[in-house]
């Protein structure tokens, strides 16, 4: 297993060494993708892409447009939602805009108990 | 900002780029294009082609001056942030902004209390009575605007939930205090019909930018997704009104002109998978130029002052046009990967596609740390 997983082509972290991949592996790794037979040829458009395809094509659609898929269960999402956290299509997972959101979530927070939530919107929106 | 920042920026990207790894790969033309080279010539599958970058203005100023040192052939600014400022831009067409503020206004209350919270939980189980539950509220990220429609849709998918959780509050021995904004936008049908009105708009939005931000969305994807954007808003989507959406048209097509790249053009022109709306969606303007005006300013800038060589392109990418046009390309054919876009078709090699084939293999969207050089 161990044989396979160093096997495997990732652009998110380097499994030899354990560090996270740099501006060069990402081009190599982009590269050499390019040039495997087997990842070109099992290649497939996006569902989106051709959900926006037909939809233009065909138009014999009802009109109404490709839409978001339905947000998860309540249960899966009620504990991160009300905790303040963003979902998970909402944010990067470990990019600076996850900390820019909890900044806003601890800001509005503090706002909605001093100011109502009028003035904790006002800050979402600014 | 301060001076210079694009420079240093820029001798970082250099510096990120001579490493071991990379020697065998172009990471810059400045030497060839002095000597004369048209850029055309410099295409080839050992070469780093583009940057594709966020757009604040330092990156923009690095972008315009790597190419312009011949460093990269070209630029292009993310078309998943162009898309998320085209949400941003919505927000301000009236009816947007009544179903944003009214959904935050929900939504924040609804987050920030915990007794509301847990009250309407209870009202959606008993609503759905054993069946599935439509989600729960979601809140809103000001850095991804594209994610107002999750806000907005699961505001309106709550709804009837929202508005028999005042009713039970009302009811109860001690009733939870919900300010006024709160009752009024759970009540209010103008909000409603705002809200109604712009879910399908917006959660079409979001879904362009999740795709986009996937990281699979090769090139082609970047004119293609905004094309599909502006002909939905002309001719769906005709729960917005007439003006409205005249209104909203604006805003993909100055977030495309400005993030763009006439190459980004070539690449959607040379991809089989978009021929069987390419007619129609071509007919669009992006302001003035029409996306053949762009297609030949790429031609152009590719060739330089070698005139035969660009009617030697133009003749090429005409003759793909035709070739797709009498043939048609089947279903599993449109799915190849960009870069072998030369095979569908089934005939002698278009030059000019087949030496873009490694451009337009590249990723639409860009975050920097210079990951989609």
């Amino acid at each position: 297993m161990f044989k396979t997983l160093k096997g495997v082509v990732t652009t998110r972290r380097n499994r030899l060494t354990n560090e996270r991949v740099d501006a060069q592996s990402r081009i190599i790794f982009n590269t050499s993708l390019l040039r495997r037979p087997d990842v070109l040829g099992t290649y497939r458009r996006p569902d989106a892409e051709h959900e926006l395809l037909a939809m233009l094509h065909g138009e014999t659609g009802s009109g109404a447009p490709v839409q978001a898929p339905p947000p998860p269960s309540a249960a899966d999402m009620d504990d991160a939602a009300m905790d303040g956290s963003s979902d998970g299509s909402d944010t990067d997972s470990d990019g600076p805009k996850c900390m820019e959101q909890l900044a806003d979530d601890i800001a509005v927070a503090r706002i909605f108990d001093t100011e109502g939530v009028e003035a904790a919107v006002d800050l979402l929106l600014s | 900002m301060e001076a210079g920042t694009d420079d240093t920026l820029l001798e970082l990207l250099e510096a990120g780029l001579s490493g071991p790894l990379l020697r065998d790969v172009a990471t810059s033309s400045s030497a060839e294009l002095a000597g004369g080279a048209s850029p055309l010539s410099l295409f080839s599958s050992r070469r780093v082609l583009s940057v594709c970058t966020d757009s604040p203005s330092t990156t923009v100023a690095l972008r315009t001056r790597a190419v312009d040192r011949g460093q990269f052939l070209f630029a292009f600014g993310c078309a998943a942030h162009a898309a998320n400022l085209v949400a941003s831009d919505a927000a301000r067409v009236a009816v947007f902004e009544l179903a944003l503020r009214e959904s935050l206004i929900i939504t924040v209350f609804f987050a920030r209390s915990p007794r509301a919270r847990w009250l309407l939980r209870a009202v959606r189980k008993m609503l759905a009575g054993g069946g599935a539950e439509v989600g729960a509220l979601r809140t809103y990220s000001r850095t991804r605007w594209a994610g107002e429609g999750a806000t907005i849709a699961s505001v309106d998918a709550n709804l009837p939930a929202l508005q028999h959780t005042l009713l039970e509050n009302a009811h109860s021995a001690a009733p939870i205090a919900v300010p006024a904004p709160v009752t009024a936008a759970v009540n209010s049908t103008a909000a409603a019909d705002a809200i109604r009105r712009a879910s399908p708009f917006l959660c079409f939005l979001a879904r362009v930018v999740e795709h986009l931000e996937a990281d699979s969305a090769p090139l082609s994807s970047y004119t293609g997704l905004f094309e599909c954007l502006r002909a939905t808003l002309a001719k769906k989507l005709t729960v917005i009104s007439v003006a409205e959406r005249q209104l909203l048209q604006g805003a993909p097509e100055r977030r495309f002109t400005s993030f763009s790249d006439p190459m980004v053009v070539s690449a959607f022109l040379l991809d089989p998978f978009w021929g069987p709306v390419r007619g129609r969606l071509s007919v669009l303007r992006w302001g003035r130029p029409s996306l053949a005006d762009m297609r030949d300013a790429a031609v152009e800038r590719l060739c330089g002052g070698d005139v035969s060589a660009r009617a030697a392109r133009l003749a090429d990418m005409a003759g793909f046009a035709a070739i797709e046009t009498a043939h048609g390309a089947l279903l599993s054919e449109r799915n190849f990967h960009p870069s072998l876009l030369v095979a569908p078709v089934g005939v002698s090699v278009p030059r000019a596609a087949a030496r873009s084939g490694s451009a337009v293999g590249y990723t639409a969207v860009g975050r920097w740390r210079g990951e989609n050089v």
